[in-house]
């Protein structure tokens, strides 16, 4: 009888100690989820308090979507990176006005730019065939560098002569995710478009 | 025997125990608190598809707010065939069952909120070894639904905050619809006496698509620019408020012209603003031509005596699935829409979300909503049906 009664309380504190153990692999985790640039930063900027952002039918300013096509500039999203950081530390819009970041989206947006590096921005694209200055980098151009505050307006325009010229410049850029190189401060570039960029490159610089 | 069973028993027990209360080394990183607070101006309901009361019989594209919803982040993060929306009870798949979670008006008093910030780890839902957390965009949309008062369906208290914010800086934006841009043009123009050009910013666009240039003006001193707009704002009131007492001062300034026909954007730059477009629309305070002459002073003015004459309006500008007509000769205008298309990139879902704010809105006098008599100034392009009070 005491023996079983020993067992039985054995058994017990066993099967306490196991049903306890739910959490006992707690030093697997090592971080919650980060924040989305693609499902937390992108709607905040694509949204209609940044409607001049996303119109592309009478465009004044950078776009950073094409509502008729669905389409998203990542790119543009993320090259602003900085200007978004000095935004929601106390900076003004570009251009003045009047607009600001609601509380929320600066507390998502200070949390992503914290994170460090931008984080899920794609796996890249898969970049294939001949690539051409006219027809694939222009248009990255004129959607990531292009603006009023950037390239054409306040900086000097880019043209072709220009990307062969600074080819060295270009490559820290991209090889950099663009954090070193580019004169006016750190960029933020989707893999999609560093991929893109250095097989050009490879290419020879096909215009 | 008896010993070793003793020993073994003893130990597990305060194996048990200790392991509940440990805290690792690389846990102790984890922070799942939302750091925000309360924003009234975050859209949040708890169906993710809410319809507008004035929609269509079949609902139009712009008649539909269509933002993530509460329901829709309980069914993602605990609803899943393994969990809550399996095995496990309790069940969080309607209303009923997920306010027995929720304490309205209050989130830090809701099972619901403690479940999904708690650093307790054997509180934390979802389980933090799930790799699962959400994110601090859902985790605002629950805590202001919660301290919104947590109900089934939104009303004004939730649209207007949440139009108003979309409307202010999707319109006041660097060179539009703000105050410093108005009142920099007007100092321009030389329309406000003591102020010129030197007195405003200047600051040069570049459309990114043509090329094309574009130089605007800001009054740099945004104490004078308030007080500039505010005694234009208070000068226009003052006139529609008594047009006969009023008759000899019409508003202040006109916006633009005779200047210049370049316009200068009616300022948007807070809720007032927005109503006095809507009240008092700029197709009434400034027109092309002179509408009254003093005959003192002998001097034109630029400014119709009957706000109702207008003919656009704010929710023509906004919506394309409406044909506007005007309250006193029903004489209807074309579609536009174009505020919301063309230069303010709204989307459907924030249409809608601005005719939900609309029409709930008692600051906006009925004759601007159904017209006079209830007899309907908005018509659905494609029914014919008139929007009137219900």
């Amino acid at each position: 009888m005491k023996k079983k009664i020993t067992l039985a309380a054995l058994a017990t504190s066993l099967m306490v100690y196991l049903l306890s153990s739910c959490y006992q692999n707690k030093e697997d985790i090592l971080e919650l989820p980060r924040v989305s640039f693609r499902n937390e930063v992108v709607p905040i900027v694509t949204a209609g308090p940044c409607g001049c952002h996303n119109t592309s039918v009478n465009v004044r300013a950078v776009l950073f979507s094409d509502q008729r096509t669905n389409t998203i500039f990542f790119d543009a999203i993320l090259a602003r990176r900085g200007a978004f950081g000095s935004w929601v530390n106390g900076g003004t819009h570009p251009g003045a006005g009047a607009i600001d970041f609601s509380p929320t989206e600066k507390n998502i947006i200070k949390k992503w730019i914290d994170q460090g590096e931008p984080y899920d921005d794609g796996a890249g694209c898969t970049v294939s065939g001949n690539l051409t200055y006219t027809a694939d980098i222009v248009p990255i151009y004129n959607t990531s560098c292009k603006g009023a505050t950037c390239h054409g307006g306040i900086a000097a325009p880019i043209d072709y002569a220009k990307f062969v010229a600074k080819k060295d410049v270009l490559l820290t850029i991209l090889n950099s995710g663009g954090n070193q190189g580019h004169p006016g401060g750190a960029l933020s570039l989707t893999t999609c478009t560093v991929n893109k960029m250095k097989a050009w490159i490879a290419q020879g610089q096909p215009q | 025997m008896q010993a070793a069973s003793l020993f073994l028993g003893v130990f597990f027990l305060s194996a048990s125990l200790l392991q509940c209360t440990k805290d690792g080394e690389l846990v102790k990183n984890l922070d799942r608190s939302y750091t925000g607070g309360p924003d009234s101006t975050v859209y949040a309901a708890f169906y993710e598809s809410n319809t507008v009361a004035t929609a269509d019989v079949v609902p139009d594209v712009n008649d539909v707010i269509k933002m993530r919803g509460v329901q829709t982040i309980i069914h993602e993060y605990c609803n899943t065939s393994n969990c809550h929306g399996g095995p496990i009870a309790p069940r969080f798949e309607i209303y009923s069952q997920i306010m027995q979670y929720v304490k309205p008006g209050d989130p830090e008093g809701s099972k619901l909120w403690e479940y999904i910030t708690t650093n307790d780890f054997d509180n934390a839902m979802p389980p933090v070894n799930s790799n699962y957390e959400l994110s601090t965009r859902d985790k605002s949309i629950v805590y202001n639904w919660i301290k919104n008062g947590a109900k089934e369906r939104p009303d004004l208290n939730d649209f207007r905050p949440a139009a108003i914010r979309v409307l202010v800086d999707g319109c006041s934006s660097a060179n539009c619809h703000n105050t410093a841009t108005a009142t920099g043009g007007w100092a321009r123009k030389g329309l406000i006496s003591g102020l010129a050009s030197a007195d405003t910013t200047q600051f040069t666009y570049i459309n990114p698509t043509t090329g094309s240039v574009t130089v605007y003006c800001q009054l740099s001193n945004q104490t004078l620019r308030n007080q500039v707009w505010t005694a234009y704002k208070d000068s226009v009131k003052r006139f529609y408020a008594d047009t006969v007492a009023n008759a000899s001062f019409r508003p202040w300034k006109t916006v633009s012209t005779p200047v210049s026909a370049l316009s200068t954007r009616g300022p948007l730059n807070n809720y007032d603003d927005i109503l006095m477009d809507i009240l008092y629309p700029k197709s009434v305070r400034t027109v092309s031509s002179v509408v009254y002459t003093d005959p003192v002073t002998l001097k034109g003015y630029y400014v119709r005596g009957n706000p109702l004459v207008a003919t656009d309006c704010f929710v023509r500008r906004m919506d394309s699935t409406l044909i506007y007509r005007n309250p006193l000769t029903l004489v209807e205008t074309s579609v536009s829409g174009n505020m919301a298309y063309d230069d303010g990139g709204f989307k459907p879902s924030e249409v809608a979300l601005f005719k939900a704010w609309y029409f709930a809105d008692p600051n906006i006098p009925d004759v601007w909503k159904y017209g006079n008599a209830n007899v309907g100034i908005f018509k659905y392009r494609k029914t014919g049906n008139y929007i009137i009070k219900r």
